[in-house]
């Protein structure tokens, strides 16, 4: 406690300066997109020839405090021309300004402009990496889906386990362990077809941002990482269509401006039709099988004035899949955010948000007797307002708050047939409140050193009503407490975030930094693959919130000759009341869920080196990891035991490059470590099965994990009379037929009784893919 | 109950997952611990406790007889020695009955060590009546697969949670299944006191299981929590394994003491026989 009331004061003492300083004046505005007036996230504004600047803000906003005098103010975003302008400052200014993207066309491509200030190097930020989704759509897309999650799980320090899994492991942190934002919803379940494919349509978004430490302090509630996916705006200057079909689906994406320059919708959809091919196989069996999922998009927004803009967004998406009318299961996601971006002066830059997200499955059967309905579903309610306070040029200060309400219901299961024998069977419905507020500067202490510091207090309350037991120390349930309404149960505490960079010369800085995490909700989940049938759980008395804390330093270096980002991290992560699940744990439907927790510790560290290249006709990036992810739980082993994401080596080498202004090859080559499995020491007979006998866990590994993507894309000829623009994607998933193991089982062979044997599972063999996209 | 198995199918194709084996270097640590399977009821002829040991993974032999042991199971008033009828199995001559609601010890004195485990033996209703209802897969969902009948039984489920119910088939005398993977069991939870009227608890093929006038006498055991537990602990090893969502690899859980393994149960026991019409 002391040391947050040192920052405190320090913040405060900050203040105090700052208005004893000189007479500033402000420069103000918004950065944006000529083509298509979407406003641009992190464009870079400076002061030409010095170290004075800011970004802009997730709206675009930035803000610029400087003496009177006269500037030349220069505003710049990768793959825009880098616009200078003139300013006499005598009084406050407000300047929006509009960039206009780089052609790809050939010869012009490379304008490697000299920037002013490199975010990368002097940046108080690291673990951070901002991916474009220009970047992204280069990479070759596992049939030919191009994916947001697949893209960050190239990433150093970001491991999957699993082919082809949509979930992500972030520095030895769990799946549940990131906080997934779509337009600051959270997303409880990214993933579509059983971790196939992910959520996140490309062609809705606009800019996915993953912070693996060194989490800023308006982010709370997770403890390895946050995932902030930015939607479109929707375009406010002309009508727009983009498309694609391919292989697996089909989408469109319709931009439409409500008023020039002022507002602009955008309306985005996908769907499968794996349905469609399986209806005309002509087996019966297949005909009858339902399989698909659709995603849609929307949002729309509004410039109600000078200082007020509103946004609206949208997303509900769902998988389908059953058999006949016999068996159905169906899951997906709902959000929807409201935001009111309200600028109070120059200075002061504020948004309100309001938040819903539902994420819910069904499960069901027919039959008379035995047919049954489960739902299952967790709801977020929340409102956040947060502010921006451009303080001087050398603080920017960002405070905010926000409120949720989580609801989770588990589980109700009820017998649907005519002559049901089911009774009901329903789960407590669990809620409660989950509060945050921060404060933080981002600070220039001098040109060489930034620093960002900044303290949250997170608070979670357990609402009535709701249901909870009390166990003894074998986990048996002894008896429940109702609570009928208000908090029985209240946790909390103080997460302080900070950050340094120091700046060595123009091309070279170190920085560190430091985190303190707090999570009140978890996924019990103790499956490889990210199942739809997921339960949240929430702290409760039974269940502490995990914690985390990460120190991290880093060596971060420009190769500006070749356009190059290096940089170089080492981090240590420690987790306390980290939760597994007892052998063989009951997780469905089980009323004593909390019994089947054992908690314990947890550690990881490792060296993450990361080479970035955005420019220039070869982009891409190769990135490398060397690390370590461990539990310690002592009801499961008596000694630390990697979790099953626990890769020593993980490599990832992907490049894109520009043959012609008409074509372009990309190829991506993965590398990682076999996965951590247990293995049997032995076996026994019991009732004609053969069961092993196990020892340590996770004491083996899976052969190695490697393949080559390769994918190639041809534009139509440039006509400029011609808006319509056609691009063909032709793309092939594990070249050379890599069997990468999914699992490795150990059972008895079915022809020969008595004789066991190790078998290896793979999942996908080489998958070719074409892709038609469209744009006009 | 069968044509849920459909969806595994579905699964299975549209994930293309293939398997092939993989040679894996592995510590044979586990070797000649004790493993129990034996079982207490109130039915003439199932009292019964089979010793084998425990072998390395690859053994790839039926598992070794543990012979020579002293088995005896008692009541708390009552104790009756098990004999080695044959090697690893182990009899009380003459055969007793289980009485429900009491519950049974058995204690193996094997190689200088003493394992014991104790169950309860639950109660069961008897089944007021039996019927059998013919599938046929290609009519009923354009399926090409062989017909067969479900069998169907009239039961009170006994009020309060607890019971878990396992059914045996046996086809002209003969038992149709003889592993775990193929018995149907089931917990009580979703149809707890409920009067159970016509649900299907197991199913012969026709043609290569049973036919129109064979026999079928069917058996319903309640076993308990801690049998079922530990059944659903042992397909998870075992038949259910290789899964997408499958849990960690973990040991069975048992309930014999002092490091030996498998489980000692005690179970009531109610019957039906009936043939199936032409």
């Amino acid at each position: 406690m002391p040391k947050s009331l040192l920052l405190c004061a320090i913040i405060f003492g900050l203040f105090y300066h700052a208005e004893l300083s000189a007479q500033n004046l402000t420069l103000s505005g918004t950065v944006s997109d000529m083509s298509s007036g979407e406003t641009l996230i992190g464009a870079t504004v400076f002061v030409d020839g010095t170290q004075l600047g800011v970004s802009t803000n997730v709206y675009g906003f930035y803000s610029l405090s400087l003496k009177p005098g006269n500037y030349k103010i220069n505003f710049s975003y990768i793959g825009f021309n880098t616009k200078s302008i003139d300013v006499e400052l005598k009084d406050n200014v407000k300047i929006s300004v509009e960039l206009q993207g780089i052609s790809l066309e050939i010869g012009e491509a490379v304008v490697e402009g000299e920037q002013d200030k490199n975010e990368h190097i002097s940046s108080a930020e690291m673990s951070t990496v901002n991916m474009k989704m220009e970047t992204i759509k280069k990479m070759p897309a596992f049939m030919g889906e191009v994916d947001v999650i697949k893209a960050i799980q190239l990433l150093p320090g970001v491991a999957t386990v699993g082919e082809g899994n949509s979930g992500f492991y972030v520095r030895g942190g769990s799946v549940d362990q990131n906080l997934i934002l779509l337009d600051e919803a959270p997303v409880y379940n990214a993933s579509h077809l059983l971790g196939f494919f992910s959520v996140f349509n490309p062609d809705a978004i606009k800019d996915v941002q993953l912070y693996k430490g060194g989490i800023p302090a308006r982010y709370g509630g997770r403890l390895s990482s946050v995932l902030d996916i930015r939607m479109r705006e929707g375009n406010t200057k002309k009508f727009t269509a983009e498309g694609g079909i391919g292989t697996v689906s089909s989408r469109l994406t319709i931009e439409t401006p409500l008023a020039k320059d002022k507002g602009g919708l955008l309306i985005s959809g996908r769907r499968t039709y794996i349905d469609a091919f399986l209806r005309l196989s002509g087996n019966k069996q297949l005909e009858n099988t339902k399989l698909y999922f659709y995603d849609t998009n929307l949002k729309a927004h509004y410039k109600l004035g000078e200082n007020d803009r509103v946004f609206l967004s949208g997303y509900f998406g769902r998988d389908v899949s059953g058999f006949s009318d016999l068996f159905r299961i169906a899951w997906g996601n709902t959000t929807a955010t409201a935001r009111w971006n309200h600028i109070y002066n120059s200075k002061l830059f504020s948004n309100l948000t309001l938040i819903y997200s539902d994420y819910d499955y069904e499960l069901g059967a027919t039959d008379a007797s035995l047919g049954f309905l489960w739902k299952s579903n967790i709801r977020d309610l929340s409102a956040k307002l947060d502010y921006n306070y451009y303080l001087n040029l050398r603080n920017t200060l960002r405070f905010g708050v926000i409120a949720t309400i989580h609801r989770i219901d588990p589980g109700f299961a009820r017998g649907t047939g005519e002559t049901s024998i089911l009774n009901d069977l329903r789960m407590p419905v669990s809620r409660s409140m989950e509060y945050g507020i921060y404060l933080s500067n981002e600070q220039s202490i001098t040109d060489e050193i930034t620093v960002h510091y900044g303290l949250r207090y997170s608070m979670f309350q357990n609402i009535g009503e709701g249901t909870y037991w009390n166990y003894d120390s074998d986990f048996e349930a002894l008896d429940s407490v109702y609570h009928e309404s208000g908090a029985y149960n209240t946790y909390g505490g103080f997460e302080p975030r900070m950050g340094v960079s120091y700046r060595l010369n123009e091309n070279s800085s170190i920085k560190a930094s430091y985190n303190h995490m707090i999570q009140y909700l978890h996924l019990a989940s103790n499956s490889t693959s990210s199942s739809p049938l997921d339960i949240w759980l929430s702290s409760s008395p039974n269940v502490k919130p995990q914690i985390a804390d990460q120190v991290a330093v880093g060596y971060f270096r420009t190769l500006a000759k070749w356009g190059i980002d290096a940089s170089a991290e080492l981090y240590y992560k420690e987790l306390d009341n980290s939760i597994d699940f007892k052998n063989h744990a009951t997780l469905l439907l089980n009323k004593q869920l909390e019994g089947e927790l054992r908690i314990g510790k947890g550690r990881s560290y490792g060296l993450e080196l990361l080479f970035e290249k955005n420019v220039g006709k070869l982009t891409g990036l190769l990135a490398y990891t060397l690390a370590r992810s461990e539990r310690f739980i002592s009801a499961i082993s008596e000694d630390w035991y990697p979790t099953k994401f626990d890769k020593t080596h993980d490599l990832a080498l992907t490049g894109a490059y520009q043959i012609s202004d008409r074509v372009s090859v990309s190829a991506n080559f993965v590398y990682a470590t076999g996965a951590a499995v247990t293995l049997p020491t032995g076996r026994f007979e019991y009732l004609g099965e053969i069961v092993p006998v196990y020892s340590d866990r996770n004491g083996g590994r899976m052969p190695d994990y490697h393949r080559l993507d390769l994918s190639a894309t041809i534009q139509s000829k440039k006509n400029k009379h011609r808006r319509l623009q056609i691009e063909k994607v032709f793309s092939i998933y594990n070249v050379y037929y890599r069997k990468n193991p999914y699992s490795i089982n150990f059972i008895a062979d079915p022809d020969q009784p008595g004789v066991t044997k190790a078998e290896m599972t793979y999942l996908l063999p080489i998958v070719p893919a074409a892709t038609i996209n469209f744009k006009f | 109950m069968k044509s849920y198995n459909l969806l595994l199918v579905l699964f299975v194709f549209i994930l293309s997952a293939c398997t092939e084996p993989i040679d894996i270097e592995l510590n044979d640590e586990d070797n000649q611990r004790l493993v129990v399977e034996g079982w207490v009821t109130n039915y003439p002829g199932k009292q019964e406790v089979k010793l084998t040991l425990t072998t390395s993974y690859f053994y790839n032999q039926p598992a070794p007889k543990a012979t020579g042991a002293l088995v005896e199971v008692s009541d708390g008033e009552s104790t009756w020695n098990f004999n080695e009828v044959s090697p690893g199995i182990y009899r009380p001559e003459p055969d007793f009955l289980g009485e429900f609601e009491k519950t049974y010890t058995l204690s193996v004195d094997y190689a200088g060590q003493l394992y014991t485990a104790s169950s309860f033996l639950r109660p069961v209703s008897e089944i007021d009546s039996m019927a059998f209802k013919y599938i046929d897969p290609l009519e009923e969902w354009g399926v090409d697969e062989v017909p067969w009948w479900d069998i169907q039984i009239w039961t009170q489920e006994l009020p309060g949670l607890g019971d878990h119910y396992m059914w045996k088939t046996f086809v002209n005398g003969v038992a149709l299944r003889d592993s775990l993977a193929e018995i149907s069991f089931v917990d009580d939870e979703l149809y707890d006191g409920n009067y159970v009227a016509g649900v299907g608890v197991d199913y012969v093929d026709q043609g290569t299981e049973a036919n129109a006038g064979d026999t079928i006498h069917l058996e319903q055991w309640n076993i308990g929590t801690e049998a079922y537990d530990i059944f659903i602990g042992i397909l998870n090893e075992t038949a259910w394994n290789g899964g997408l969502f499958d849990a960690p690899p973990a040991n069975v859980k048992t309930n014999m003491s002092n490091g030996a393994l498998g489980y000692f149960g005690a179970a009531g026991i109610s019957e039906k026989t009936a043939v199936i019409p032409q």
